[in-house]
């Protein structure tokens, strides 16, 4: 680790490892974390945004933040790993909705610079990713330096609360979980409103000509995830090929959620999603 | 801080603040005026330069990451041979950029034709997506760029003999 160099009142460290960051994050209380993507991404509060940067912890020179590894049963994902490596290391391995939910983000020139745990603390930048990545059941690593071994595993649904990010002082995502399993069918479609971006994700799975597995979840301009449970259970064990009259019985219940649950949806954006819906299930 | 990184191949000492943009310090501490800002959010491409050979927007990279990196510019890159080739070829092509998109572009393009084997336009419209102009037609650009990486690749066939 460098010790930190002051210059306009900015003290900066560069740990090399993952225990010497979260040294450095015990050791300074009110640091900001800093990385390339955005400005700088602060775990403690969000009115800490406004005040100015004072102490910051660059963690882009820990090599174990940006690793890629691949097990029997799950990819283990580094937080820090660039989009751009990652599509060119698991363009093969990894599944095909997070590979596209990936390409969708900026251009190339940016996604050199862009790293997964970024757009995962920052969903609010960019939802795809965050959407392909729960439906994936994907579970991120924590780590946390209050007591010097705890490292804890959270499904990344469970990321974000109503206040924001769910991560408390001192405590750092060191990897992204995603388990691997084959789907048959993988759908990805998004569409842009007043400048915002929503993203359908969907898979399913079949075994003996019925649903065995469906997951479907909508990435919105925000911390959340809509992702409906009703829908996906009542969906499974249906037989296939669906009968149009069943899959329209089932895009009015989709519908019905816009008028009961999701309101802030425009007209445009309703039909527009209720349109991916049908598709989804027409695909199976 | 002093940040300890290379310029254009030559070694550089900067006493900057390391939250600084990297575009700004390229054109305010050293002049390096190639360096565009335009949009300074990454997508119009003006600021783009190559860092360790992989070509990023300039004013979404703070001065913190660039410890050891080796950035290059149009600066430097406009004396290389391959840049040279590439030119004439895009010349001969009859693309001719705009003032505001052409450093950023011909880095683009310089980097994907050092950087890559046999290209697909595909491939080259992924990579130029991120330099956002229309003032040269794709498909010519397409098929320069293409030319070009056979006249690099021809030219160092024949060095080697």
């Amino acid at each position: 680790m460098q010790n930190g160099d002051d210059k306009t009142k900015l003290i900066y460290y560069t740990p090399d490892n993952v225990n010497g960051l979260l040294k450095t994050m015990n050791a300074c209380k009110s640091y900001r974390l800093c990385f390339d993507d955005l400005n700088s991404v602060d775990i403690i509060n969000k009115s800490a945004l406004n005040t100015p940067l004072t102490k910051a912890i660059y963690p882009g020179y820990i090599s174990d933040l940006s690793a890629l590894k691949r097990s029997e049963r799950y990819f283990e994902i580094g937080p820090e790993l660039k989009i751009n490596e990652l599509l060119k290391k698991g363009a093969t391995v990894l599944p095909p909705i997070l590979l596209r939910a990936l390409t969708e983000c900026g251009n190339p020139n940016v996604r050199n610079i862009l790293s997964i745990g970024g757009l995962i603390c920052a969903p609010k930048i960019r939802n795809s990713v965050f959407a392909a990545l729960s439906i994936l059941n994907a579970k991120v690593e924590i780590a946390s330096y209050t007591t010097a071994s705890l490292r804890f595993m959270v499904p990344i649904q469970q990321l974000f609360k109503e206040e924001g990010l769910a991560l408390l002082p001192g405590e750092m995502i060191i990897k992204i979980r995603i388990p691997y399993e084959e789907y048959d069918v993988d759908y990805y479609n998004e569409i842009q409103d007043k400048g915002t971006v929503i993203t359908f994700v969907g898979t399913a799975s079949t075994f003996k000509s019925s649903i065995s597995i469906c997951k479907f979840a909508i990435g919105n301009w925000g911390d959340e995830i809509i992702r409906e449970t009703e829908i996906e259970s009542g969906l499974i064990e249906q037989k296939l090929p669906i009968p149009e009259k069943i899959i329209e019985g089932w895009k009015e219940k989709f519908t019905d959620l816009f008028t009961e649950k999701y309101t802030f949806f425009s007209p445009y954006v309703q039909k527009a999603l209720t349109n991916m819906f049908t598709e989804f299930l027409s695909r199976l | 801080m002093i940040i300890r990184f290379m310029l254009n191949n030559m070694k550089k000492n900067l006493d900057a603040d390391p939250s600084d943009k990297l575009s700004d310090v390229l054109r305010d501490d050293f002049g390096l005026l190639s360096v565009n800002s335009g949009c300074n959010t990454g997508r119009c491409g003006g600021c783009t330069v190559l860092k360790d050979n992989i070509p990023v927007p300039a004013c979404m990279v703070r001065m913190f990451s660039v410890r050891n990196a080796n950035i290059l510019t149009y600066e430097y890159i406009s004396t290389t041979k391959e840049f040279e080739t590439i030119t004439k070829v895009l010349e001969a092509m009859g693309c001719n950029f705009c003032d505001f998109c052409k450093h950023g572009k011909m880095m683009t393009i310089y980097s994907l034709v050092i950087n890559s084997g046999q290209l697909t336009d595909k491939d080259i419209y992924e990579a130029l997506s991120g330099n956002i102009c229309n003032c040269t037609d794709f498909q010519s650009m397409a098929a320069g760029i293409k030319l070009a990486v056979n006249a690099i690749k021809r030219g160092k066939r024949a060095e080697r003999r």
